[in-house]
């Protein structure tokens, strides 16, 4: 590992309000193809307490159970208390040092380059248990801070969080931090609304921080003939169009991808079967290319066998 | 007299059970006068020679004009979009009742196609009513989709109440 100063590593939030847009196979896709494809160190949170990432790691498909691997890993990762619920309920502690030690009980090594905090049930009942937002606003920030400064961490190149599809006190908190907000949208009215409501809303929730860049793209795009079909190019029009509108009314950085993500039955399994379906990985190479130009950042050369 | 008078029914179910039998009836008549218009249409073709006899209106293919060219739009998919655009503009800056007469100036072939590069799919040939109505409730998506009705700054950003206009404190 290079030595000497550490650079931060770029931060990319999945998120849309609407549930079933792809935000958990979106964030895995990416999170598989940078670090399959390239040297680049992969951190990937699960922040949803519907656990559909966590799920669809730990599940083995054959079995119905959960790799034996991860599932003992994370046993002790509860039983310790070394859960992303632990560290947050560390960190809201009336007048306590937030001393929460970063390590591999916390961060579960999936494979050399590619990490992954996975999210627990009692996030669930966190807004409950957490009433002030402003006690949570600088947790992800905090937490970032620790697993860069731990010792025997790896210097994370790129974090990814699949975020839930509503307005949590964790999403406040990464939204707050982050470099890219990265929507996904679907090509049918109700997954597109979400995005005006996002776009508009979301700066206010966000002030005083500045918002980050947006980046919205269209996610299982039916095709024809290699292309989106006309319905699908309808929303995509009309999608860019909120995107061009929000950005001059809203004073915000908000994008469309021309890359898009075209619709592939069974995706989900992927997950659990391993890696990035192959004719998926071209559209998610472009995607990954646009988003990182966005953000100003130096693409990894994603050429690796 | 009706023939509901003539047979009162005992029950909203026995009359359901009666009207399905008719209809099955009809159904069955009309079966058999299509089998025997197709079997006439089969005779006349291999003993005349002729798809059609004269003053018979074709049942197949496409309704094509007098002239016999098939209809074209005079517009192309670019600009069936373009025109689309133009449709939603009047609709937010004018009414929605100039569009539907816009709509009414444009041909049908024309307004075939704006419908299908707004990917609107019908089950058989629309009418124009259909198309219209097809491509309305796009505009209205269209419009539904940048619209906010209600989206109001978080409380702890809202104005405080200026000082003229602050409620008396308690004595």
């Amino acid at each position: 590992m290079p030595t000497g100063v550490r650079k931060s590593p770029k931060t990319i939030a999945t998120i849309n309000f609407k549930g079933g847009v792809g935000k958990t196979t979106v964030t895995w896709c990416l999170a598989d193809l940078v670090s399959s494809f390239s040297n680049t160190n992969v951190l990937m949170f699960d922040l949803d307490a519907q656990m559909s990432l966590t799920q669809a790691i730990a599940l083995n498909e054959a079995t119905g159970k959960l790799h034996d691997k991860f599932g003992k890993w994370y046993g002790q990762a509860i039983a310790k208390r070394k859960t992303i619920f632990d560290a947050l309920d560390q960190f809201t502690k009336p007048a306590t040092h937030f001393d929460f030690a970063v390590g591999f009980d916390f961060i579960y090594k999936l494979s050399e380059n590619l990490h992954f905090v996975p999210s627990v049930e009692d996030l669930y009942w966190m807004e409950l248990e957490v009433f002030n937002r402003d006690g949570v606003k600088d947790f992800i920030r905090r937490l970032m801070g620790k697993i860069a400064n731990s010792a025997g961490m790896p210097q994370y190149d790129l974090v990814l969080f699949d975020c839930p599809p509503s307005f949590t006190l964790l999403s406040y908190s990464v939204l707050s931090c982050c470099d890219l907000i990265l929507i996904p949208v679907n090509p049918d009215f109700f997954a597109s609304k979400g995005t005006n409501l996002i776009l508009n809303s979301l700066k206010m929730r966000i002030e005083p921080f500045p918002l980050p860049k947006i980046g919205v793209f269209m996610n299982k795009a039916k095709t024809w003939s290699g292309s989106p079909t006309k319905e699908a190019q309808f929303y995509i029009r009309e999608v860019a169009q909120v995107c061009r509108e929000a950005s001059e009314k809203q004073q915000i950085e908000a994008k469309f991808f021309k890359s898009w993500i075209p619709e592939r039955v069974g995706v989900k399994r992927a997950i659990t079967s391993g890696g990035i379906p192959y004719e998926l990985v071209d559209p998610f190479k472009a995607l990954w290319s646009e988003a990182l130009d966005y953000v100003g950042a130096q693409p990894a050369a994603l050429s690796k066998p | 007299m009706s023939e509901h008078n003539q047979q009162p029914f005992r029950s909203r179910d026995e009359e359901l059970e009666h009207l399905g039998r008719q209809m099955a009836d009809i159904r069955e008549a009309l079966r058999e006068i299509a089998g025997r218009v197709n079997q006439i249409e089969r005779h006349v073709k291999r003993s005349f020679g002729v798809s059609s006899l004269p003053g018979q209106a074709t049942s197949k293919g496409p309704r094509r004009p007098a002239d016999g060219a098939p209809e074209k739009p005079t517009m192309s998919a670019e600009e069936a979009i373009s025109a689309f655009e133009g449709l939603v503009r009047t609709w937010k800056e004018q009414s929605p009742e100039r569009v539907e007469s816009r709509l009414q100036e444009i041909g049908t072939p024309d307004l075939k196609l704006i419908a299908h590069e707004l990917g609107l799919s019908f089950t058989s040939k629309p009418s124009r009513k259909v198309l219209t109505a097809g491509i309305v409730g796009r505009i209205n998506e269209s419009i539904m989709l940048s619209r906010n009705t209600n989206i109001t700054p978080p409380r702890s950003q809202s104005v405080p109440p200026e000082s003229g206009s602050e409620p008396p404190k308690d004595s």
